[in-house]
This record gives C-alpha cells, sequence and structure tokens, in this order.
C-alpha cells in the first residue's frame, strides 16, 4: 500500500514560551515490510534541524528556540510503501522454550523487563497467566492477551494521561491506544516475551471504523526467535498489517513519543494536533 | 515517416535515446503521430491557431517598436514525463519550496540562518527586493511564497536542475491549461488511451491557497486579482485566472483602503476583501510606501497588510528568496532548515559580489552565461559564446561598476524536443517551468510549462525573446 501521511502538530502558548527543546520521532523508519519514498519535516518559527540515530535505532530530529515564541509548529509530511507482516498467514507454532534464547541477545532483552510506564507487578502477571492458560504458543498467547484487553478494557479518552502506567490502566480499564498497548506489554512481559512499543500511523480505509486513525496511534511489537518482530493492535483488536505505518519504537512511551520537548516560560500551552493518513 | 528522418545529433533527447530508439513513454504518441499525413497535421496546426487567436491568448513584448500582442507560438508535439520521473520533480519541488519559505520567514524574523554564517548577511540585506518594512510582521500561516513557478532543465545525463525560482509573480500557468484545452480538441486522438494526467485542478487549488490565507482563518473570504492593466504582458492570464476561479479582477483604482482596511468598490457600495492574488511588483503596489510614482497600486495597502487586515499572494518581500545570488545558497538552506540533502541539483554559480570568484568571472566571460540578479524574462544577460566583444566589454563593466548585480554561470545544456519546423521535424531545445502552490498543503500541477526555444540552437526560451510552448504531459503510475 503507498500512504501518505501529514502529521501537524500546532502549541500556543500563553505567556511568550523560551529555550525549547524537541526531539521528533517522526521518520518512518526503513525495514523489510515499510519504505519511506518521501519525507519532510517542517518546524516553524524557522530553526536549524539536527539529526541523530538513538539506542533503539530511531531516526530522532532535535531543535531548539532560544528566543521567545507564542507558537510553534512542528508540521511531517511522510509518503512510504508498506506490506502486508502478515501475508503469510500467522507465525503461529514456536514454544516458550525457544524464547530462552532471548536473554542473550542484549538487544531483545531490553525489550523483557520492566520499564518506565510498563511494570511487570504480581496482579498483571496473574492475570496473563489466566490468559495464557495451557497454551505452548507465544504468537497465539500474544496475541490472546491482546483480544483479552480489547474485550476487558473500554477506549475512552480524557481519564489517562501521557504518564498513566500499566498498572494503573490494569485497575480502572479505561484508557487509549498507548494504556492498551502498555499494559499489553506488560502482560507480554510477565510471560517473558520480549514486546515492544511503536509508534505509528494507521490508515482507516472505512472511516471510523478503526480507533486512533486520526491521531498518533500505539501498538504491540512482539518478538519470535527466528521469525523477528510482528506488530499486534490491542485496541483494535487486529494484527499489524500495510494499513500501519512504523514512526518509532522503544520500550514504552518515553522512548517512542513522537515529540518530545522542554520550554521555559510561566504560562500555559495548549496543543492541537492533526493527523491525517491517505491512500495514494 | 514524420520522425523517420529525425536525427538527435548526439544530444541529451526527450523522445530518443542515446541508440536513437523511441524512449519506452513515448511509444504511443510516435504510433498515434505516424498514422498522420502531413496535410492532415498541418490542417491541424491551422486550427490550433485559429483557437489561441479566437480565445485571445496572446502576450506583449516589450522594447518591441511594433508594440503588438502577440499569439504565443505553440508546437503540437506534447513532452511526456513518465510517472517514476515526475515523482523525483515533485519530491524535490515540495522539499526546495518548504525551504524558501523558512528561509523567507527566517529573513523577516530572528535571521538565523544569517547568525549562524550559513548565508552571509549582506547577500540579503543588500538584496533589491529586500523589505525591511516586513522585519517582524507575521503573515498570516507564516507563508510567503503561495505560487512558484520553478524552472527547470535537463542536464547532459539526463538529471534534472533547477535553473531559477520564481517567486514573486511568475506567469505561464494559463498557458498549461490553454494548450491542453487545445490539443484536447484539436488532436483527440493523441490522448486516447495515453494516460495523462488532468490539469483541470489547478484554479480550484489556487483558489484553495487563497482562501487558507484569509487573515483569522475568516471563512467564505473575499478574494481578487489584481492586475496593471490590460497593457500588461501577462493580462490575459490575469483574466483568464480570474474567471476560472471565479474571483473579481480588480486594478489598484477599484480598492480603496479605509482605516487599514481594504475594500473593493463595487455598484452596490464598498465591499471588505480579504484575500488579494497580486500580479503587480511590490514597487508598484503602494505609492505610500513603495515608488511614489506608480499609478497601478492602492495607497494604504502596504499598511493594511502589516496591520494583517489583508493578506497578499505573493507576500512582499518574497524577492529576496529568488534573487540569484540567495539561488546559489538554496541547497545550504534545505540542509539548514530541513536536515536533509537537495533532492533536486541546481547549477553551479558563481558570485561576482564574491572577490575570488568575481576574478574568475572576469577572466572567463566568453565562456560563462551572466545574469543580473534581480532581472527576469531573459532580460540582462549575456551568454558568453556566443557573444560579440562589444557585449562582452559592455558587462565586464556593469560587473565592476555592480557586482551585487550579477552572477556567472557555465553554459548549461538543456534537453531537446522533436519540434515542428517548416517542413520538417527538428530537435530545439526545451525547459520545464512547473508550477507549485503552498496552501494548507502543497499542490504541484502536474507538468508545466514546457517552453521550447523555436530558433535553431538557441537556448533562450522566454516568450519575449523568440521561445515558443508545448503541452506537458505528465503519464500515470503504470497499472500493476
Amino acid at each position: 500500500m503507498k500512504l501518505r501521511a501529514h502529521h501537524r502538530t500546532e502549541y500556543l502558548y500563553s505567556q511568550p514560551a523560551r529555550s525549547n527543546s524537541n526531539e521528533i520521532r517522526l521518520q518512518p523508519p526503513h525495514t523489510p515490510w515499510q519504505s519511506r519514498s518521501f519525507w519532510l519535516l517542517k518546524v516553524l518559527p524557522a530553526t536549524p534541524l539536527r539529526h541523530y540515530v538513538d539506542l533503539h535505532r530511531n531516526g530522532v530530529h532535535h531543535f531548539e528556540i532560544g528566543e521567545p515564541h507564542s507558537r510553534l509548529v512542528i508540521d511531517a509530511t511522510s509518503t512510504v510503501i508498506t506490506l502486508n507482516r502478515y501475508a503469510d498467514g500467522e507465525p503461529a507454532g514456536i514454544p516458550f522454550s525457544a524464547l530462552e534464547t532471548c536473554r542473550e541477545d542484549a538487544e531483545v532483552t531490553l525489550y523483557q523487563k520492566d520499564s518506565r510506564y510498563v511494570r511487570i507487578d504480581p496482579a498483571i502477571w496473574r492475570a496473563a497467566i489466566d490468559v495464557k492458560g495451557e497454551s505452548d504458543d507465544v504468537y497465539l498467547t500474544a496475541k490472546a492477551i491482546g483480544e483479552h484487553l480489547y474485550d476487558t478494557c473500554r477506549y475512552v479518552s480524557g481519564i489517562t494521561t501521557v504518564n498513566t502506567t500499566s498498572t494503573e490502566f490494569f485497575q480502572n480499564r479505561h484508557g487509549v491506544c498507548q494504556d492498551f498497548t502498555h499494559l499489553m506489554l506488560a502482560m507480554c512481559r510477565a510471560m517473558d516475551i520480549p514486546a515492544r512499543y511503536v509508534s505509528g500511523y494507521l490508515y482507516d480505509h472505512r472511516r471510523g471504523s478503526l480507533r486512533g486513525a486520526h491521531q498518533s496511534h500505539a501498538w504491540v511489537e512482539v518478538h519470535l526467535p527466528g521469525h523477528g518482530w510482528f506488530g499486534l493492535d490491542p485496541t483494535n483488536r487486529r494484527p499489524v498489517d500495510d494499513h500501519y505505518v512504523t514512526l518509532a519504537s522503544g520500550r514504552d512511551y518515553d522512548d517512542a513519543s513522537p515529540v518530545k520537548g522542554s520550554f521555559m516560560g510561566s504560562g500555559s500551552r495548549v496543543m492541537n494536533v492533526t493527523v491525517s493518513v491517505e491512500e495514494l | 515517416m514524420l520522425l523517420d528522418s529525425y536525427d538527435t545529433e548526439d544530444l541529451f533527447d526527450e523522445m530518443f535515446d542515446g541508440g536513437r530508439e523511441v524512449r519506452p513513454h513515448y511509444q504511443l504518441l510516435r504510433e498515434r503521430l505516424d498514422t498522420m499525413s502531413r496535410e492532415e497535421l498541418d490542417q491541424k496546426i491551422k486550427n490550433l491557431e485559429t483557437l489561441f487567436i479566437r480565445q485571445g491568448i496572446t502576450f506583449t513584448v516589450y522594447g518591441d517598436q511594433r508594440g503588438t500582442e502577440r499569439v504565443f507560438p505553440f508546437d503540437p508535439i506534447p513532452r511526456i514525463i513518465p510517472a517514476d520521473e515526475w515523482q523525483i520533480i515533485e519530491d524535490g519541488l515540495v522539499q526546495r519550496i518548504t525551504a524558501l519559505n523558512l528561509f523567507l520567514y527566517d529573513v523577516y524574523h530572528e535571521r538565523k540562518i544569517l547568525r549562524d554564517k550559513v548565508i552571509p548577511e549582506e547577500v540579503v540585506l543588500s538584496a533589491a527586493h529586500y523589505r525591511p518594512e516586513f522585519v517582524d510582521v507575521d503573515v498570516p500561516r507564516d507563508i510567503y511564497i503561495h505560487i512558484c513557478g520553478t524552472d527547470l532543465i535537463r542536464d547532459r545525463d539526463g538529471s534534472y536542475l533547477v535553473l531559477e525560482d520564481n517567486g514573486r509573480c511568475p506567469s505561464g500557468v494559463s498557458y498549461v491549461l490553454e494548450n491542453r484545452m487545445a490539443m484536447k480538441r484539436v488532436f483527440p486522438n493523441l490522448f486516447g488511451s495515453a494516460g495523462v494526467r488532468s490539469v483541470d485542478s489547478y484554479a480550484a487549488d489556487l483558489l484553495g491557497t487563497l482562501q487558507y490565507i484569509a487573515p483569522h482563518a475568516k471563512p467564505d473570504p473575499v478574494c481578487v486579482l489584481l492586475t496593471p492593466g490590460h497593457y500588461n504582458s501577462a493580462y490575459f492570464e490575469h483574466s483568464f485566472l480570474a474567471r476560472q476561479m471565479g474571483i473579481e479582477i480588480v486594478e489598484g483604482r477599484d480598492l480603496i483602503v479605509v482605516d487599514g482596511y481594504v475594500y473593493m468598490r463595487t455598484t452596490r457600495g464598498l465591499l471588505q476583501v480579504d484575500v488579494i492574488y497580486r500580479r503587480i511588483d511590490d514597487d508598484f503596489l503602494d505609492p505610500k510606501v513603495f515608488r511614489k510614482d506608480s499609478m497601478l497600486g492602492v495607497p494604504g495597502l502596504v499598511e493594511a497588510v502589516q496591520r494583517g487586515n489583508v493578506a497578499l499572494a505573493n507576500a512582499i518581500g518574497t524577492g529576496v528568496a529568488d534573487d540569484k545570488v540567495t539561488y546559489a545558497y538554496v541547497e545550504k538552506m534545505i540542509k539548514y532548515y530541513l536536515d536533509q540533502d537537495p533532492i533536486l541539483k541546481q547549477v553551479p554559480t558563481f558570485l561576482a559580489w564574491d572577490e575570488k570568484d568575481r576574478g574568475y568571472i572576469l577572466d572567463h566571460l566568453p565562456e560563462l552565461v551572466v545574469k543580473a540578479a534581480n532581472e527576469s524574462g531573459g532580460y540582462g544577460m549575456l551568454i558568453g559564446p556566443k557573444a560579440s566583444k562589444e557585449e562582452i566589454e559592455k558587462f565586464r563593466q556593469l560587473i565592476i561598476a555592480n557586482p551585487r548585480n550579477y552572477i556567472a554561470q557555465p553554459v548549461v545544456y538543456f534537453s531537446r524536443h522533436p519540434t515542428l519546423t517548416d517542413g520538417t521535424v527538428e530537435g530545439r531545445h526545451v525547459d520545464l517551468r512547473p508550477f507549485v502552490l503552498s496552501g494548507e498543503r502543497t499542490h504541484i500541477l502536474p507538468g508545466g510549462l514546457t517552453r521550447v526555444a523555436l530558433k535553431k540552437g538557441s537556448i533562450v526560451v522566454n516568450s519575449s525573446q523568440g521561445g515558443g510552448s508545448k503541452d506537458t504531459w505528465v503519464l500515470h503510475p503504470p497499472r500493476k
């Protein structure tokens, strides 16, 4: 699928902001199932951009605006060609014993541990055990965890914040894609399944049928030894196919958030975000 | 048949490759042309000319004693661009216009790029079209160049190069639309299943761009097109675009500024104007601020713009971005603001302003093309290899007297395209001016104006200097 995404973030400051420093993770990476054909990041007030590659291999752009300003616009346009990761069917048949090698792989075991928003606490561990049941299939267990969350949690915005942890969401069960993703990560990791947080876009071909399509979206990728990473979207109960555009990944939201920054200023800040994805 | 005796003379040709085989994207056109006899073709060309005269598609040549309005010569063999090539052009233009708009914002605000010494401050501050009146003035949506016509040429290896940006009042888009209409009427059989992308949405996209910049995002804004009047060389285009968009075409005397707001005189009284698509240069916009002798402008207009009560497309002061000295720095701008490498390359440029470059220019005048920094339309230009000794001497003195105003470039190559001449088809040099609209998003009209130098061997494609035009076809991507 050839998809074009436009993602615009606007901040309005009631009092002029200064020393506004930002890290942007909005550049779709090249992966075996995604290629980027065009990408452009525009920042106003105009300022020089720089980039680096972080620990999780995300392309990060950063900038700082020193002078006082009352508005900041971060505007990213990308065109990507996506392939369906599940074109050959679902990767079932991998037993839990296959995960033993993951502990020795530093790049993978990173995603088996606690992180800032993802906590493997006893209650979550017990819930994961219940969903797993007698199954010895890694992929099907991860998929069942996602489906369980879809069935038992409600998609409601305005209840949680960007700082809500998996434990808090586990208790009140009302939240958005970021919360679904954090809790699924915690349950997968409790079962020793390496699982990472992915931020990106979702193309909704039947407008309105999918959650999270008109904002930046998030989902889970699990690592299957010998097969690589596979995406599961607990918010929509869907495997991550060619309707999804990956932007960044990491242990949780803290590693992969699309726009992260700090500024000096005494007033309040209003944020407006628009995301649109169309098929070309 | 028609093309059987065609000779590429081993130059890069749009239609034929190095082995003189027709390029795949021209195959269908060639087959269709082959079915036509010369008589049939001549008859169709007559029909085309009649059509153009009847439509009143004309332009005026300045500095011509006859002072006549002429029909813009048209060549019926279309130029074809395949989808993959067009994608590169489109991506490159989006990148370039984004950088130019960020540069203009920066130059009229914090001037970071000058403070960081990526571009020498004096280059910008000495530009003829720099407008200090607009420092720290915000323009709606922070867009300065809403309509850009970027001239592209193709190098000897076929890669596209940017020759210049026209970010003030670029003209020519009406020919693109009229050429297509005429071609469809006279040569319907050529289109058939060729898969040519439509150019019909331009007027709607242009209107959308104008509406987008209405002050305070006002819904249903009143937009007008401001023309210098019917003596202007592009008047045909002004009336054509206003008609296509369904907006009023006005002259300066039709507008009045009251208390910092702009109004149009109508038969029912004054009507407030929100957006002006102005086809008048900055210098003539407002006699109170710029040229005092301007009879074309509107007194008080600049103040209305500064107060944010009316939007202009393009904004005032964009000339600092399409200055030919600034051009030499656009690749650095792209790197600075966008942290990317330029997708479209440009022509190496020597700046007479720079002492080292100036020495080189003065030593190599017979090999170089010299251009005045702020002229357009092919005026004020020296083509070294074709110039007489006197002309070269004249430019030497001009450069020494005013180095800031001149740049020099190696003689660039223009690709050739089969073109009808008396009785036969020969290769003629062409360029391409795509039109870019920057509003809520960036629209690029598929194709643009292909200008052709009708004189054999000439590379001056400007309509005022003996150029003609061709219909330009951008093809849909092939179906999988």
